[in-house]
Formats: C-alpha cells, sequence, structure tokens
C-alpha cells in the first residue's frame, strides 16, 4: 500500500532526522556553518525535483529522466523572464522585490506546460500500445526529450552560462548568533518548504489528491470504480514538471541557466527517490537533505570529482540492502511490471 | 540447407568485398565511419542480449565497455604484452567484474536493476576520473594500436569477425536451453521461478556474457582510435548504444546490429552538414528517436519482417515463381 503523505509513521521520522542531525553535527564540527545551511537549501530543492519523480513513478511507472531538463527549462524561463519583469517594473522598491517570485511562478508554470505537452505527445499516444514494456520504453523516450531540450537550448540560447547578479534583493541578512543567512537562502528555502507543505497536503486532504492517490496505488480499481485514469497520468506529469521548473527558477542564483545544468539535479533526485523509496513527501524531504549534505560534505573533504564516487557507491550499497529506499514500503507490485 | 550456405556465402562475400567497393575503396573517412558502426554494432549485439532477451537493461553498460578499453590498454603498457592478448585480457576481465555487479544487483527487479548498474556506471566513471595514476584522469591514456597503419581496412576486418564471433555465441547461447530459461524470465519471470528456473542464476551468467563482450569492444576501441578518456564510460554512450536496440527492434539481436549502420552514417552526416551550429543534429536525431519509439514501437525490424513477409508470398502466388 502506497501512501505519498505520511508514510512509514513513527520509524521513518525518527531514522531520518537522527541521521540528518549527526551530519549536521558532524558538519558544524569540520566545515563552518555556511556549508550547512547551503546543503539545507539545496536538501528542500532536490525534494522537490525527487517529488516530481517519485509522483510519475508511483502514479503511471515512469522513471522520468528528463525531469533534469525540466529543472533546465525552470531556469532558462526564469532567466529570461527576470530580464522582461524587472526592465518592466524595475529593481527596486516592492515591485522590484515581488519580480523574484513572479518569476518562480512564471518557471513553475513553464514546467507545468512542458509536463503537459509531453504527456499528451509522447506518453499518452505510448500507452496505448505499451504491453510490459512500459517502464523501459518510456525511460528511453524521456532520455531523448533530454537530449532534445538540452540541444535546443544550446542551439537557440548557446552553451554559456546565464546568471544574474543580484537575483534576490541583496543585503537583507538574517542572523542566528554568529551564523548569517543570505536572503537568497531564505527566500529558497521558504519556496521549497511552502511548495513541499502545500504538495503534501494536496495528495492527503483535496480530492484530486485522493484520486491521484487511488490510481497510485490501484489503477485497475480506480479505473474501475469511474476515475478518468488517463487525466489523473496527464495530471500528475503536469505537476511533476512544475515541481522541477519551480526548482529551476528558484536556484537560478546557484545555477546559471546552461544546457546541461540539469545533469546534476537529475542524478541526485534519483538517490533522494531511492533512499526516501517510494513513500511520502515528508520522506522525500529528509532524503534531500541527507542527500545535500553528503554530497557537499564529499566536495568539501576530497573534491567536486568525488561527488560522483561517493554518494553513488553508497546509493548503490544501499539499495542492494533495501531496494525500497530506507523509508518506502513493499511497493513492488506497482513498480514492476 | 543449401540456401542458408547461399544466404551466408554470399553475405560473407558482401563483407569481405565492401572495403573495395567503388564509394569506400578511397574515401579513407567513409571506412573511419563503419568501422565506428561496426563497433556501435558489437556493443547494440551485447546490450540487446542482456535487454531484450533477459530483460536487464544495463544503464552503465558503458562504464562496462569502457573498463575493458582500459583493461586492456592498462595491460597493454605496463605488462608489455601485445594487444591482442590484453583484449582477451578484457574479455575475461569484464566477465569477472560483470559477474560479480550481476550478482550483486540482479537480485532486485526491472528498474530497480537498470537504477543499480546507472549508479554504479556513474561511480566507476568518477573512479576512472580520480586514479589518475592508473587511467591518466581526464587527460586519458594513450593506447598502443592494433595496427601501425592509417587504414581503417585491417580494423574492419578485425571488427566483423568480431562482430560476427560474437553473434554466433549470443545465437547459440539463446537457442540452447540457456536461451529458452532466459526467454522464460524476459516474459514473465514469477512465472519462470514457479517453474523451478533459477533467475538469478540465469540473468547473472546472460549479464556477464554480456559484459564480456562488451568489454572486448571497448577494448578494441581503445587501439583502434588509439586514446581512451572517462567520456568513454559516460551515459551518454550507453544511450547511444540503447538507441539502434530500440530503433533495430528489442530482442532481435541483429536488429540493433544492422541498424548501428544507418545511425553512425545519419548521426555522422548530420554532424558534418550542421557543422556550424553544433547541437542541431543531436535535434534532429531525438525528435527521430523519440517518434521511432512512440510511433513505431517494435522498430524498424517489424516493418522490415512485415515487407519481407508480404515479397515472400507475393512471389509463392506469382505464376512460375519460386516453389514454397
Amino acid at each position: 500500500v502506497i501512501k505519498l503523505v505520511v508514510g512509514g509513521g513513527g520509524r521513518f521520522g525518527t531514522v531520518s532526522i537522527l541521521v540528518f542531525t549527526t551530519l549536521a553535527f558532524f558538519t558544524l564540527l569540520i566545515a563552518d556553518s555556511s556549508l550547512l545551511v547551503d546543503s539545507i537549501v539545496l536538501g528542500v530543492m532536490w525534494a522537490l525535483v525527487a517529488a516530481g519523480l517519485t509522483l510519475v513513478f508511483g502514479v503511471m511507472n515512469v522513471a522520468n529522466f528528463a525531469q533534469g531538463a525540466f529543472f533546465m527549462v525552470g531556469t532558462l524561463v526564469a532567466y529570461q523572464a527576470y530580464a522582461a519583469l524587472s526592465s518592466l517594473f524595475g529593481r527596486s522598491g516592492w515591485l522590484g522585490a515581488l519580480v523574484p517570485i513572479a518569476v518562480v511562478m512564471v518557471a513553475a508554470g513553464a514546467g507545468g506546460v512542458l509536463g503537459w505537452v509531453v504527456d499528451r505527445v509522447l506518453l499518452a499516444p505510448l500507452r496505448r500500445y505499451a504491453g510490459s514494456d512500459w517502464t523501459m520504453t518510456t525511460f528511453v523516450v524521456t532520455v531523448a526529450l533530454s537530449i532534445f531540450l538540452v540541444n535546443l537550448h544550446q542551439v537557440a540560447f548557446g552553451p554559456q552560462s546565464k546568471g544574474i547578479v543580484g537575483y534576490y534583493p541583496q543585503g537583507a541578512v538574517v542572523r542566528l548568533g554568529n551564523l548569517a543567512i543570505a536572503a537568497d537562502r531564505i527566500f529558497a528555502f521558504s519556496v521549497g518548504l511552502t511548495t513541499l507543505i502545500f504538495l503534501a497536503s494536496l495528495l492527503s486532504y483535496s480530492q484530486i489528491g485522493r484520486v491521484i492517490r487511488a490510481v497510485a496505488d490501484d489503477e485497475l480499481g480506480a479505473r474501475l470504480v469511474g476515475i478518468p485514469v488517463a487525466r489523473i497520468h496527464t495530471i500528475a506529469f503536469t505537476l511533476s514538471g512544475a515541481l522541477a521548473g519551480l526548482a529551476g527558477g528558484t536556484l537560478l542564483f546557484l545555477f546559471p541557466s546552461s544546457p546541461y545544468v540539469g545533469q546534476v539535479p537529475l542524478y541526485l533526485a534519483w538517490t533522494v527517490v531511492i533512499v526516501a523509496g517510494l513513500g511520502s513527501v515528508a520522506g522525500t524531504f529528509f532524503a534531500g537533505l541527507v542527500i545535500a549534505l553528503l554530497n557537499n560534505m564529499t566536495t568539501y573533504l576530497l573534491g567536486a570529482s568525488w561527488t560522483s564516487v561517493v554518494p553513488f557507491l553508497l546509493i548503490t550499497v544501499l539499495l542492494l540492502i533495501k531496494p525500497f529506499g530506507l523509508f518506502g514500503r513493499q511497493a513492488r507490485g506497482v513498480w514492476d511490471s | 540447407v543449401t540456401r542458408s550456405f547461399v544466404k551466408f556465402g554470399l553475405a560473407f562475400i558482401f563483407l569481405a568485398a565492401l572495403p573495395f567497393l567503388p564509394p569506400l575503396a578511397d574515401r579513407p573517412d567513409l571506412m573511419r565511419w563503419i568501422v565506428q558502426a561496426v563497433i556501435l554494432a558489437q556493443l547494440a549485439l551485447a546490450l540487446d542480449f542482456s535487454a531484450g532477451r533477459a530483460g536487464i537493461v544495463n544503464f552503465g553498460f558503458a562504464a562496462f565497455a569502457g573498463f575493458g578499453g582500459y583493461v586492456s590498454a592498462w595491460t597493454t603498457q605496463h605488462l608489455c604484452i601485445p594487444p591482442w592478448v590484453a583484449m582477451g585480457i578484457a574479455f575475461v576481465g569484464s566477465g569477472m567484474l560483470g559477474t560479480i555487479a550481476g550478482g550483486l544487483t540482479l537480485r532486485l527487479r526491472g528498474i530497480y536493476a537498470a537504477m543499480g548498474l546507472w549508479f554504479l556506471g556513474l561511480a566507476m566513471e568518477g573512479i576512472a576520473i580520480n586514479l589518475t595514476a592508473i587511467t591518466g584522469g581526464t587527460s586519458g591514456l594513450i593506447v598502443p594500436t592494433l595496427f601501425q597503419t592509417a587504414s581503417s581496412t585491417p580494423y574492419y576486418y578485425v571488427g566483423v569477425a568480431l562482430l560476427v564471433a560474437a553473434y554466433a555465441v549470443f545465437a547459440a547461447v539463446a537457442k540452447s536451453s540457456v536461451g529458452l530459461a532466459l526467454r522464460a524470465i524476459e516474459q514473465n519471470l514469477d512465472a519462470a521461478r514457479a517453474s523451478g528456473v533459477s533467475v538469478v542464476r540465469y540473468r547473472v551468467l546472460n549479464f556477464a556474457l554480456s559484459c564480456a563482450f562488451a568489454g572486448l569492444s571497448g577494448a578494441f576501441y581503445a587501439h583502434y582510435y588509439g586514446v581512451l578518456t572517462p567520456d568513454v564510460l559516460n551515459t551518454t554512450n550507453t544511450v547511444q548504444v540503447l538507441v539502434p536496440i530500440y530503433v533495430g527492434g528489442r530482442g532481435t539481436l541483429w536488429g540493433g546490429a544492422v541498424a548501428a549502420f544507418p545511425i553512425v552514417f545519419l548521426t555522422n552526416w548530420l554532424d558534418a552538414f550542421f557543422s556550424d551550429t553544433p547541437g542541431v543534429d543531436l535535434i534532429v536525431y531525438s525528435l527521430l528517436l523519440m517518434i521511432v519509439l512512440v510511433y513505431l514501437p517494435r522498430g524498424f525490424a517489424e516493418i522490415v519482417g512485415t515487407i519481407y513477409h508480404a515479397l515472400k508470398r507475393a512471389i509463392h502466388r506469382a505464376p512460375g515463381g519460386a516453389q514454397p
């Protein structure tokens, strides 16, 4: 039984909080606090991207490789929208302060529209004659989609990095003891956390959330009670694209838009999915924090080139011991054809 | 028997004479494309043997092929043995790595096994980048080539020989009782297990064989191009091998190997055609791939099969045609 919202009950909560606190303490001990702050901000964002992956994986059995490309589209749209909006409203004053919020929303909208188009044009026609090959075929389709989007970016906007200096109003800094947190971190964290809470409550309390969970639980049963399954698939994929677009738009200040900007978020979000299992938004949140911290600590201690070794080896080991993730439930029937 | 003998004979003569045919005889660049296509065909064959015949989609495939390349390159350089022997060592080494990796990950099912192998491949690429003492890091290794000539023709013959050998082994395995067990596993894992098929053992056997031939192709690649960089292990290369398989028809073995040739020519031609705007070639390529996957899900093998059977029927029906 899949519960998309509050998964494994007490056990997963204590385990993940324990792991995270230990790692956080370790970080503070040997590195500095800004690394911890950055890890928390990134962790929330990877959780957003990963929540989209889990949603699509749980509801329609698609292992989406193009989620990183959706992230990239989010950064690109945010970059273009920022240029347009800031020239319209200026960069100072209360209108200027609202610009980043509008930009993030535009990026999320663009991701959602893209997700909708992809589901209608690629996945829905494929679903008609997909048999046992569905998961693998859709994976290769999303790989092709990702190559397409990445190179479209490269051809249309060039391979250079497109970042914005002073994306968020500068200067505003929150102090906690001797820990200074820049405004951009706070903004990104609040956007991410708000979205995660919104997503969790949408899935657990709203009518559409109940329907989505019903399809994830038992597609045939949902079809029998008259749920329009194809429409739910479209909604799930749209939502997933919007989450990736939103993460991309929010993180533009750390990840300047470029064709390949989505690669690292894609890999990390998949590791988050593996760690969290197909369980809950809350599990994804903590797994995101743990992965981001692990990644940043690897960079800090061993150098950036090792980030592709240490986390992935750990994840492989984890996958061998607990194939359904640390917090996941037995969900084989849904995942495997 | 005679008819298939004639068919094989004609195919053999065609393959042997190919480098001397008019457009290729005086175009070394085209000959390089042909060798590139032969390597891709070998890789597609090896990957399709596990993806199409046992349902193991190895997302870290390029890393296993690249591992073979590194084994061969390192042994030729440090143990002073001829590249031919080193390629054999790469074959065995990759097979052993495949046995270990498969033994660990193939207890998992479908997409989980694919994910596990993918992360393993990513980690292997990271190790190749970081173990500078052995792999030369990002700048890579200079590898002794098989022949002391600039011509690609001798490489073509070696590559085709390896391709035919791999096909013979895979076809023999597929025809044997092992192949029957693999087909059962591919179609319904639970039913196969319930009928007493040792699922994990057959999957690991299949996977190790696939990895061994991948490593052999990787070694051939290294000794052909003369350089080996960690990029070879990248996921992009796995995707490049997946494409001919899905276009040619998954599980057919020959489909992927045949599709490799038009695909290499198409990508190289697109690349040359759009050389002043890099990226357009990949846009066209990925678009074609999506169209084929979504609207021709069984690949071109299905179309070829339909045409072939239609022709056969037409010939049989025609007055004075061949006897059935």
